[in-house]
């Protein structure tokens, strides 16, 4: 799916999911060797789409606003939805390992024929409906463990409403 | 008097995004007490701005007291239910030393659907373990309760004070009540 925003209208970004991929590996090095502009994600730790679109977001802004913490849009996408401090384990925290089956791909201003060449590329089911998808996917506990989420805060909001916290108030927390 | 106040007053305080990242933690804290509070998204320091989760479905217990909305028709049952939710939340709020700042029944909301008391506006918020601050932070409630609802203020400010949990911070209210309106925050 593809979506843009309506202060940063000259700026678009895809989103792709695939489950069971098999060549993972051969993915991420293409994306470490920077011949693939994307973001890979571990889908099960995604609770939800919007925590995407708000870190999709705020890494277009900070693109826009010279303010970029890590090295490209697409670093920044998983440095923000790791909610950590420092870039390199939240790089490790969220992005899809060698062993990651289920994987999400966010692009950030992708032409057409690179998302259809990374449609080829990818060894495995892609995903229509990616919401549902996610929804399916999401692995509670993992995610839990990750933003060390307790129960008290899930009695007034969603998983995805903790993880959105952590989120926004990762660079604020400490004074 | 709470201290990031007097620093605003002062006109000291140049940066205000001190300010926003007070609010924002504040949230932080509601939230993990198990307190409803708007969702934040994204804090932007460089543009000072809070991006965060617009209540839907929702609407303030002033209005609701006021009878603005159009309800069957407020029951004394009602009532009391509103107060004993709104004693309840100040009083986990407290326990969790985190002061509101400006508790007043605008700043709280109903959300229809899932019934629930919803905190918003943490401008003023503060994290204190004194009973002094949690007291005036009452009084500024018991203040808005009397003037916008004085008809039934003494039912709302019985039913809150018998759910609020903080024997030693109602003692001090009543020391405060006294002191008359020299601990008025900002507003």
């Amino acid at each position: 799916m593809r979506f843009s925003f309506p202060e940063l209208a000259r700026h678009h970004v895809d989103v792709l999911l695939f489950r069971g991929v098999e060549n993972v590996p051969a993915l991420r090095s293409k994306v470490l060797n920077g011949a693939v502009g994307a973001a890979l994600l571990d889908a099960g730790l995604v609770s939800n789409l919007f925590t995407v679109r708000v870190a999709s977001f705020v890494a277009v802004s900070r693109v826009e606003s010279g303010s970029l913490i890590s090295k490209s849009v697409h670093h920044e996408v998983l440095y923000y939805l790791s909610a950590v401090r420092n870039v390199g384990r939240g790089l490790q925290l969220v992005g899809a390992r060698d062993e990651t089956r289920d994987v999400l791909i966010v692009a950030v201003n992708a032409e057409d024929e690179f998302i259809q060449d990374l449609r080829r590329f990818i060894d495995g089911m892609e995903v229509g409906s990616i919401e549902s998808g996610l929804e399916d996917i999401a692995d509670e506990a993992r995610i839990r463990a990750l933003y060390k989420i307790d129960d008290s805060e899930l009695e007034c909001g969603t998983l995805s409403d903790a993880v959105l916290m952590r989120m926004a108030i990762r660079d604020v927390s400490r004074l | 008097m709470l201290e990031l106040e007097s620093l605003v007053r002062a006109g000291t305080l140049l940066n205000w995004c001190l300010l926003i990242a007070q609010e924002a933690r504040s949230i932080g804290r509601c939230r993990r007490l198990g307190i409803p509070a708007p969702t934040l998204f994204s804090v932007d320091l460089l543009r000072n701005r809070l991006y965060m989760e617009d209540i839907q479905d929702s609407c303030r217990i002033r209005d609701i007291l006021m009878g603005d909305i159009s309800t069957i028709g407020l029951s004394n049952l009602m009532i009391t239910d509103l107060a004993a939710a709104i004693g309840r939340t100040v009083s986990r709020l407290h326990q969790g030393d985190l002061i509101h700042g400006d508790l007043t029944t605008s700043n709280m909301l109903i959300r229809r659907e899932a019934n629930q008391l919803v905190l918003i506006d943490f401008g003023l918020s503060q994290q204190s373990s004194l009973d002094e601050d949690k007291a005036v932070d009452l009084m500024v409630l018991e203040r808005c309760i009397e003037s916008s609802h004085s008809t039934i203020a003494q039912v709302l400010l019985g039913e809150i004070y018998r759910n609020y949990c903080g024997h030693d911070v109602l003692k001090r209210l009543d020391q405060v009540r006294l002191r008359g309106r020299k601990r008025t925050p900002i507003g």
